[in-house]
């Protein structure tokens, strides 16, 4: 009698593990299905003067981890660059307008010469700190974290990041003519990290960016939960 | 109309001035770059940084021009 108890008890001892191995496996494939349908959902932008940039080859920042990939790169829509490029414009078009005024064309040409070559150094310095300010200003959002690095001005950055797994709310807000035509609004990433919330101004296809930014805590959640079992 | 040669000179000086601290203004975005290209390191950094090179240098060589001609 005891024999057929412990043969009983063996069996049923062997039943869980296989049924944990085989949820497990599915884990992983519900993983590396999530991780596809982020793949897809980001499509391949590798344009690295782009506003929206994805999955992009060569690109590294300041304390990334090694196996972290890049999935977006976020910078403002390249139309909310149109009212510096403007004034860029006009800026340079006004010596050819000053020349024919009095205060201008009394001075002695070498005068001239210097002083429009200034007003040029000056469009220049413009053009640069403006660029620079949307070219560097970009949100990245990794497998494991999202970070924001602003360069408000030349003397001044700011950066800052929050794992995904605390990422407690993402809202985001389309507005005005331009915003609903070409597709760009506002992202906001609530944390539960020191930084409460990051913003993610003006980045093209929000709808699209929150969606990746949902997949990938639901991504992150799953890992967890594997890390747990294992 | 003319002007005493010291109203000239002294334009002169202010002018070249202005260009100096162009130049330093030109210096102060170069480093920026480089510590901007650190946090994001990227394949086309040798683009921007030649961008930042060509504007010191452009500033450099105004300054230079200036000097002679004025």
């Amino acid at each position: 009698m005891a024999d057929i108890y412990k043969a009983g008890n063996k069996a049923k001892a062997e039943k869980p593990k296989a049924v944990t191995k085989k949820s497990e496996k599915e884990r992983s494939e519900k993983l590396k299905l999530v991780r596809k349908e982020v793949y897809h959902l980001v499509g391949k932008n590798k344009n690295f003067f782009s506003a929206f940039v994805a999955r992009p080859n060569g690109l590294s920042f300041e304390n990334q981890m090694v196996q972290e990939k890049v999935i977006l790169l976020l910078r403002r829509h390249c139309i909310t660059n149109l009212r510096w490029i403007a004034l860029v414009i006009v800026m340079a078009i006004v010596p050819l307008f000053l020349r024919v005024l009095p205060p201008f064309g009394w001075l002695p040409g070498q005068f001239r010469l210097v002083l429009s070559l200034m007003w040029y150094l000056f469009v220049l310095a413009f053009f640069l700190e403006e660029f620079f300010s949307w070219f560097f200003s970009v949100n990245i959002i990794t497998d494991e974290r999202v970070v924001d690095i602003d360069f408000v001005s030349l003397i001044y950055k700011r950066v800052s990041d929050a794992e995904i797994v605390n990422i407690e709310d993402v809202t985001y807000k389309m507005g005005g003519v331009m915003g609903t035509m070409l597709n760009y609004g506002t992202i906001y990433v609530q944390t539960a990290a020191e930084t409460r919330e990051f913003e993610f101004e003006n980045v093209p296809q929000p709808a699209l960016v929150v969606k990746v930014l949902q997949k990938l805590r639901l991504e992150e959640k799953q890992e967890e939960l594997e890390g747990r079992i294992s | 109309m003319t002007l005493p040669i010291s109203f000239w000179l002294i334009a002169k000086i202010c002018l070249l001035f202005a260009l100096g601290l162009y130049i330093v203004f030109a210096l102060v975005l170069l480093r920026q770059v480089y510590m901007m290209t650190q946090v994001i390191s990227s394949t086309y950094n040798w683009l921007i940084k030649l961008f930042a090179w060509a504007h010191l240098l452009g500033s450099l060589l105004v300054f230079v021009f200036s000097l002679i001609i004025l």
